[in-house]
């Protein structure tokens, strides 16, 4: 276990990166927080974090909440090969993912969808889409269109089409 | 064709929707959220406007079952049907109404699961791009017009190119399970050039399977009673390709036995499980690795030489012998040690449970050399009822002279069950070494006479030990079917005075060095 430490500082601890947002917002972290995104660990293998990485898709709240949730979870890999003490961190982390997710408005979670999407962070990706997903099961169409604001475009005629090869969707 | 209109016009979603940034997000991002739905959310999102309309085309995962529409009121009907039916003095209060009304619900989702499939189909064939389906799950009543089931199943293989396919006949409530059948040509009209991997068939007639050259899983559960052992037996000679075979809830006339005799197999795992067959007898299977019969009596056959099963490694062994033993007695099993490892020289890990309380495995007549679980490391013995005598396991370490682990795992006792009362135990007269162990656990540990004997014999006889770790709670669990993993350390399950004396009587035991050894009382 020491050893294991010893190595998280040293790899962790070594080099920061600065991320700078689209409006501008600079953010440092190490790289071990950093890589999780696979885009930007990509970046730091071959070399091109010298002068901070520029996110033009992302904006300075948004990327708040990615580096966030990157240094909430930047102790897994650490803590992968001690089994203790990834079961005691397991818990803290499914309640902070849960509160991150529950918290957001609509419009924000879209935008962490994207963020997570071009930044290549699959955990938080996964997350954000099961959290829509969530917010989906369970309603007729016409409840879905309501939470999502959803205009409904179809003809009547398209619609009875569309619902006759769906119908598994509405038999019971 | 109306349908092409439905594409969003434009390339990108409109943005006059005004707060609708969901449909604003592209297309791949909203298939992560559609293949986190089941099935008919999926589809009922096609519904929601234009932009919607195709996604549900790109769903790569399918499931139609027929669980999913039948309404709370057909499982509360089955409910109270099942409360009735437990006290049979009340047999004749079942009011007349609830089996038409259980049927009715049967029916009706069995008429709408066949609809929808139908029409399913139909916009399918109307559209120009074909789907790309990788997993199709079917359950269905088998007993109702399932020409559109077959169809779809056709359609799978041959268009859609589904790889891993399970289609299963679903028995009505209170009766035997369907008899499906597939058309005469099938499961599809091409089956050498199906993509199809993994197929899980139920409820069914055995379809010839023999040209699905790529299929490497096949699992077949609760086919129709009149299958014949020969089509069992055909599915390991005639599909060489097979990897993975599992036959779960099979049943056989009684008369039959099972005789698994195909030297050019490639199955390299075997389950046999909870099936209603005498016996199944392995005569060949020459690249079997894992092999898991539980509830299901595997034997090795008489016949077979010892080269027959030259890669098995891993066992698990369940069977309810008491049971047996119960219903027929004249087949007075030979439960000597010999009987069951004759064959298995090799096999590295061992699960055994005997969840009957009548028997258990005793030594052989005479002492086998080299011993018969010489390549053992791994042991476990689970669900042993606590009236057991604890040490018996002692005859599989007598055996196994490399086993490094041994985990035994004792049943909590079930007050519902009769214990058939203590049983005593003829203990070898030949004193007991090992030389390899180093891990020693028991979990469900209740301090009997027979289990503290057994945790001294075991400390005072294996002179490697290095853990020894005792649990009062008795939570296994299994990881897949050959691994598994003992109960987590919980602390206060000993006071002060029972660890003083636990710790006391292992020290007193212990035949190695006592520095190195880790006791554990959990």
């Amino acid at each position: 276990m020491a050893a294991a430490a010893a190595e998280a500082t040293t790899d962790g601890g070594g080099k920061m990166i600065i991320l700078i947002s689209a409006d501008g917002k600079r953010f440092e972290v190490t790289e071990a927080v950093a890589s999780q995104s696979q885009l930007i660990s990509n970046m730091i293998e071959d070399d091109c974090t010298e002068n901070g990485v520029r996110l033009p898709n992302v904006d300075g709240d948004i990327l708040t909440m990615v580096v966030d949730y990157c240094n909430m979870h930047a102790g897994d890999a650490a803590a992968a090969g001690d089994t203790m003490k990834a079961s005691s961190t397991e818990e803290e982390l499914k309640k902070f993912d849960a509160e991150l997710v529950q918290a957001l408005e609509n419009p924000v979670l879209f935008k962490l969808i994207l963020a997570a999407n071009f930044l290549n962070i699959k955990s938080l990706l996964d997350m954000t889409c099961q959290r829509v997903a969530d917010m989906m099961s369970g309603k007729t169409p016409e409840q879905m269109r309501e939470t999502f604001s959803i205009e409904n475009d179809f003809t009547p005629e398209e619609e009875a089409a569309i619902r006759q090869e769906n119908a598994w969707a509405f038999d019971d | 064709m109306a349908r092409m209109s439905l594409r969003p016009r434009g390339r990108r979603p409109r943005e006059a929707c005004g707060d609708d940034r969901l449909s604003a997000l592209p297309d791949d991002l909203l298939l992560l959220v559609l293949r986190r739905l089941d099935t008919r959310a999926a589809l009922a999102t096609g519904m929601l406007s234009r932009r919607w309309a195709n996604l549900p085309h790109e769903l790569d995962a399918l499931d139609f079952r027929v669980s999913d529409i039948l309404p709370p009121r057909y499982h509360r009907c089955i409910l109270r049907h099942r409360g009735v039916m437990n006290w049979i003095a009340y047999r004749h209060a079942i009011p007349n109404s609830l089996m038409p009304a259980i049927r009715r619900h049967e029916r009706r989702a069995a008429r709408a699961l066949v609809r929808s499939v139908e029409s399913f189909i139909d916009a399918d064939d109307g559209r120009p791009s074909r789907r790309k389906v990788s997993r199709l799950r079917l359950e269905f009543f088998g007993t109702h017009n399932t020409a559109g089931i077959n169809r779809l199943i056709s359609k799978a293989i041959d268009d859609w190119g589904v790889e891993e396919l399970e289609a299963v006949g679903k028995p009505m409530y209170w009766r035997q399970p369907p008899t499906h059948e597939f058309p005469s040509h099938g499961l599809c009209k091409d089956p050498r050039a199906s993509r199809l991997r993994t197929l899980t068939l139920g409820g069914c007639v055995l379809p010839p399977l023999h040209e699905y050259g790529g299929v490497t899983k096949l699992v077949l559960h609760g086919m129709a009673a009149s299958t014949p052992a020969e089509a069992y037996e055909g599915v390991f000679t005639s599909c060489p390709q097979l990897q993975v075979l599992h036959l779960e809830s099979c049943f056989l006339d009684r008369r039959k036995s099972l005789v698994v005799d195909a030297p050019m197999s490639e199955i390299r795992e075997l389950v046999v499980d909870a099936c209603d067959i005498i016996s199944v007898k392995l005569r060949s299977l020459p690249r079997l690795q894992n092999l898991a019969s539980m509830g299901t009596q595997v034997l090795f056959d008489r016949r077979t030489s010892s080269s027959s099963f030259p890669c098995l490694r891993q066992w698990h062994l369940a069977y309810l012998y008491g049971l047996a033993r119960k219903f027929s007695r004249w087949l007075e099993p030979d439960l000597t040690l010999d009987r069951f490892f004759h064959y298995t020289l090799d096999i590295t890990d061992l699960i055994v449970r005997f969840t009957g309380p009548e028997r258990w495995i005793v030594p052989s007549s005479c002492s086998p050399s080299p011993p018969l679980l010489r390549s053992l490391r791994r042991l476990l013995v689970a669900d042993m009822p606590s009236s057991w005598d604890a040490s018996w396991p002692s005859i599989l370490l007598d055996a196994a002279p490399s086993l490094k682990t041994l985990h035994i795992h004792i049943a909590p006792r079930d007050a519902k069950k009769p214990t058939g009362g203590e049983f005593s135990w003829h203990h070898p007269t030949v004193p007991l070494h090992n030389y390899r162990l180093e891990e020693f656990a028991m979990a469900g540990f209740g301090g009997t006479m027979s289990q503290v004997y057994f945790v001294k014999l075991v400390v005072g006889a294996c002179t490697a030990l290095r853990h020894v770790s005792i649990f009062k709670g008795g939570d296994l669990k299994y990881k897949g079917n050959w691994d598994w993993e003992m109960p987590r350390l919980q602390e206060n399950s000993w006071n002060d005075k029972e660890k003083e004396t636990m710790e006391k009587q292992i020290m007193d035991a212990v035949s190695c060095s006592t520095d190195h050894l880790q006791i554990v009382l959990g």
